[in-house]
């Protein structure tokens, strides 16, 4: 929930405690009034029936119950990636690092990072099988990286020279 | 031989890894890879050590592919050799497609839809067996 939303919810809530304007006496001073205070409850006969609320003030009621229906739909896919996370060996602290995302406004969930995350495992898994089943080669059938470069008909000097320079022609990311 | 080349060395599965990468662009950036490698023992980000990974502090990943703005597909395993602290060598072992790098969305939402598009189930429906555990 964001600051201006909880602010929201808050004057919402206030109009709600105050005496409200009944319906027979709606006039443009109402709607001032409503701009001024963020809402004003219209009763009739002492019941409170309406709202009459800023445009500001109803973009951030929506923009919250936007956001209560999100988290609702993401809490099972929350649930399950948590669950695989623990799994793959990932600390519940980094999992949790990962999937609340602070800023000025509050906390929300980044299920993507989460879900990047427990990715990232699931390769290093990957990964360490290969390389433990790998390492076992003997070293004397290596081949050398200029040799490789010769066989793809790459110009492995032309090529080292390029990425001194920074002309690499790779998208690269650890 | 020179010091230099011998920097980067490839198993000769790592090698038929390369081989078999059709796309001739990402044979010449898994090469560029490779140099940034030699370059620098310590490019590539050492594996998570966890209770599957175990022992295997001294390996290293990277990922890579042709220039584009998504995400690298292919990864490079490599050993540095003889030991992490002092390494002189970088061991290739494995050059290939990422077990679960099918591009995500920057939204939430997005994340099930791609791996389903990309006819990869949601990772967090993997059973153990077929996470590998």
């Amino acid at each position: 929930m964001t600051m201006d939303t909880a602010e929201a919810y808050a004057r919402a809530i206030r109009a709600r405690g105050r005496t409200g304007v009944d319906s027979s006496r709606l006039r443009g001073s109402t709607t001032r009034q409503a701009q001024a205070d963020g809402a004003v409850v219209v009763e009739k006969y002492n019941q409170p029936v309406a709202l009459l609320t800023s445009i500001e003030l109803f973009d951030e009621l929506l923009h919250g119950v936007e956001q209560q229906v999100q988290l609702q739909r993401d809490l099972p896919l929350v649930a399950a990636l948590l669950t695989t996370a623990l799994k793959l060996g990932i600390t519940p602290e980094r999992a949790m690092r990962a999937l609340i995302s602070h800023d000025g406004a509050g906390s929300s969930l980044d299920i993507t990072a989460l879900a990047e995350v427990v990715e990232n495992a699931a390769d290093d898994l990957e990964a360490a099988v290969v390389a433990r089943d790998r390492l076992t080669a003997p070293e004397s059938a290596d081949v050398a990286l200029e040799d490789l470069a010769g066989e793809l008909g790459v110009d492995i000097e032309a090529a080292r020279d390029d990425v001194a320079r920074g002309r690499r022609r790779a998208q690269l990311s650890t | 031989m020179t010091d230099r080349v011998s920097r980067v060395v490839l198993t000769p599965d790592a090698r038929a890894d390369i081989h078999a990468i059709d796309d001739v662009d990402v044979r010449l950036a898994i090469v560029h890879a490779l140099i940034e490698i030699e370059r620098n023992l310590a490019f590539g980000a050492r594996l998570e050590l966890r209770d599957y990974t175990g022992d295997l502090r001294e390996c290293r990943k990277v990922y890579v592919d042709k220039p584009s703005d998504e995400k690298p597909r292919y990864r490079i395993v490599y050993w540095c050799s003889p030991d992490e602290r002092t390494p002189r060598r970088a061991r290739v072992l494995a050059v290939g497609l990422r077990a679960v790098s099918q591009v995500y969305g920057a939204a939430a939402q997005r994340y099930p839809v791609d791996r389903r598009a990309a006819k990869s189930p949601p990772l967090e429906s993997a059973s153990d067996a077929e996470l590998g555990l």
